[in-house]
């Protein structure tokens, strides 16, 4: 019965919530129409019914999941509770292109342009420098989005942390996809055998994915007068993308106990300030080491995810693994909190 | 802003309910906090806070909807989703189903990409490659001949129930098609998209094209009383009529709209569309209806303000859920705070 359970469940976050709730007695079904692949799940306990879908729980608001998809709306539920965000500004379709241009140069480059929703990434323009790519960005952005926003780039490092309305359950670090030298092979080789590792799988589904070599890592690399030939140096770390997700071939560091208390509050923070929301990933981004008294000026929030992937944490290319899913069964199912009833798994 | 917002907005304001616009910018979007005392509620459109992620998002996707409601003993076209790399499986499942067929896109509402009335190969070709030019999958069924009604349900009780007639016009043996139309839409109560009552008539491609259909021009002068349908969809946002059938319905039917709303795992109300071939106050069979999709941000207009039939204040019912400890508490000195955005 078990074995039927996973077995049209491919991601990994959504198998590792069943098992957990498995092994303190809730019954777990399968209520998804198999065609469309998605892992759509029935918890119930006694009387109680929870459902999970792509690792959103029934226990978040329709509006709350609207809110963080629209990254202007998010960000402005955000500012409202003085979070910090980056300088930015919203643009129609229709509006005058100069007007981008003079906030531009208010705001002064380096700035970042994006669509005003949709998660993933891709369509995310990091470190535009100039009009001519800025132009490139704002086109490409308009093709798929009717408004763009246009921010101010800020300097540091990205952290994911996964977060309920009271604490934190872990913080990894994502850092981009990258390949350490070792003085014999070149960025080629690395890749494969980097790639060997069975961590590493085809998509999203899995904890940590397989790098590709793409147009984009190309084009990084040639930005840095390099090919995929290069042999880099023994301890030299070569990143191939710009973008730190773990689905992009990033590397998942967990550094849970690192952090100051103090960003962790604003974490939480950033969660209580969406309505109806009730764990999250929150993606945050500071100037200062993570272990250090933040400042107003020393972190930003770049985007909440309300539907996370715990296998980061569960599964963490380097440092402890972060049993997430029992936190978020604890919020789902507080009457099965310390239960477990061993179930062969 | 979109009246049905308005509607909602208006009621709780009643109740002393504090309306707080949150983004302004994006003038589309109408998001609301409303509080009262200590107590938040949210609002995107017609869909509260109330309901799930979830269940919006199962709405989104109609082979899953329909499975649950399968799942409840809920009856629905039957039909089956295909993706784009078998398709030979769909033309060997049309084969077994016989038309006439409903071919539709899986995701998405508002009856985009929605292909009905499909009565041989060549129609039915060229509907699954249109769905597949955007999409992975196609969803496939059976064609139920009936009159549509939307029911506007919370997990309770029925609000209300419309019927919704497609855009037309009802000639009077004078004046031809386009000036009957100009004459329909002189009513004050239509506006341009969704920020009145109704919507007036647009005679735009798929208007010519239902009336090239019928062989009729926009000179045509139709006999009185003779009505001219403009559209096949009744949505109100292209023109069509409401007639409010409340008092008309069968308990009946109106515990099957009940339950469709449980079926969805989080919402808290919906619009659902149910289809019968048996009159609207008979006593409903298994085979008599199917629910054709369900609205997690429903439409209120429609009920608030029908062409024919009774208003119903579904607002209220809305409110009563987000904010029970208002019920019935009404303050004397009515729109105090003025809405504006």
């Amino acid at each position: 019965m078990v074995k039927n359970i996973y077995k049209d469940i491919k991601s990994t976050s959504t198998i590792l919530l069943a098992k957990e709730a498995l092994k303190r007695g809730i019954k777990v079904d399968h209520i998804n129409y198999y065609q469309t692949g998605m892992a759509f799940l029935e918890l119930s306990y006694r009387n109680h019914f929870k459902y999970i879908l792509n690792q959103k729980s029934s226990k978040t608001s329709a509006t709350a999941s609207y809110a963080v998809k629209n990254k202007a709306l998010a960000k402005s539920l955000l500012g409202r509770k003085n979070i910090n965000i980056a300088r930015g500004k919203l643009f129609n379709k229709d509006c005058d292109i100069n007007e981008i241009y003079k906030f531009v140069n208010r705001i002064k480059y380096p700035i970042v342009i994006k669509p005003f929703d949709g998660a993933h990434g891709d369509m995310v323009f990091l470190g535009i420098n100039n009009k001519k790519d800025c132009d490139k960005a704002i086109r490409k952005v308009f093709e798929e989005s009717k408004y763009i926003l246009v921010e101010k780039e800020f300097k540091g490092i990205e952290f994911r942390f996964l977060v309920s309305r009271d604490k934190v359950f872990a913080v990894t670090n994502r850092d981009p996809a990258n390949v350490v030298g070792d003085g014999t092979y070149n960025i080629k080789e690395l890749i494969r055998i980097k790639n060997s590792d069975p961590k590493r799988g085809e998509d999203y589904r899995s904890s940590l994915v397989r790098i590709k070599i793409d147009k984009v890592v190309k084009q990084s690399l040639s930005k840095k007068n390099i090919d995929v030939n290069y042999i880099p140096n023994k301890g030299e770390k070569i990143y191939l993308r710009k973008e730190s997700n773990i689905s992009t071939g990033g590397d998942s560091i967990d550094v849970t106990d690192q952090v100051h208390p103090e960003v962790k509050m604003i974490a939480v923070r950033a969660v209580k300030a969406i309505p109806g929301l009730v764990y999250a990933g929150v993606d945050l981004m500071t100037n200062k080491d993570i272990s250090k008294k933040p400042t107003k000026n020393s972190y930003i929030i770049l985007e909440i995810n309300d539907s996370p992937g715990i296998d980061i944490h569960h599964f963490p290319f380097k440092g402890k693994s972060r049993d997430v899913a029992k936190g978020i069964i604890d919020i789902l199912f507080p009457e099965t909190k310390g239960r477990c009833i061993g179930e062969q798994l | 802003m979109k009246i049905d917002t308005k509607i909602l907005s208006e009621e709780a304001l009643k109740r002393e309910i504090k309306i707080n616009y949150i983004e302004k910018f994006q003038r589309d979007i109408d998001f609301m906090e409303f509080s009262f005392r200590n107590h938040f509620e949210y609002i995107r459109g017609e869909k509260s806070s109330k309901t799930s992620c979830i269940a919006s998002y199962t709405l989104e996707d109609k082979a899953q909807t329909k499975y649950l409601l399968t799942r409840a003993k809920i009856s629905v076209a039957k039909g089956k989703l295909f993706h784009r790399s078998k398709i030979n499986e769909a033309y060997k499942f049309i084969k077994k189903i016989g038309y006439p067929l409903v071919i539709k896109k899986n995701d998405g509402a508002h009856g985009n990409l929605v292909f009905i009335g499909i009565n041989n190969k060549k129609d039915c070709e060229k509907a699954i490659d249109c769905i597949l030019k955007k999409n992975d999958y196609v969803l496939i069924e059976e064609e139920f001949k009936g009159k549509e009604f939307r029911f506007l349900a919370t997990a309770k009780k029925v609000l209300a129930v419309a019927y919704r007639d497609p855009a037309n016009i009802v000639g009077d043996g004078i004046h031809n098609i386009k000036e009957l139309v100009k004459i329909k839409n002189k009513d004050p109560m239509r506006g341009e998209k969704n920020e009145k009552p109704l919507t007036k008539i647009k005679i735009d491609n798929i208007t010519k094209q239902n009336l090239i259909e019928q062989r009729i021009k926009l000179d045509y002068v139709p006999t009185e009383g003779e009505k001219v349908y403009f559209r096949k969809g009744s949505n109100i946002s292209t023109g069509g009529d409401s007639i409010d059938v409340t008092d008309q319905v069968h308990p009946g039917l109106k515990k099957i709209a009940v339950k469709t709303v449980r079926a969805i795992p989080g919402l808290a109300y919906a619009g659902v569309d149910l289809m019968t071939n048996k009159d609207i106050s008979e006593k409903p069979a298994k085979n008599s209806y199917i629910i054709i999709e369900l609205n997690s941000s429903p439409g209120l207009r429609m009920h608030h303000f029908p062409v024919i039939g009774k208003p119903r204040n579904v607002a209220k019912g809305v409110i009563d859920i987000l904010f029970p400890e208002t019920k019935g508490k009404y303050i004397r000195k009515q729109k105090h705070q003025r809405i504006s955005k």
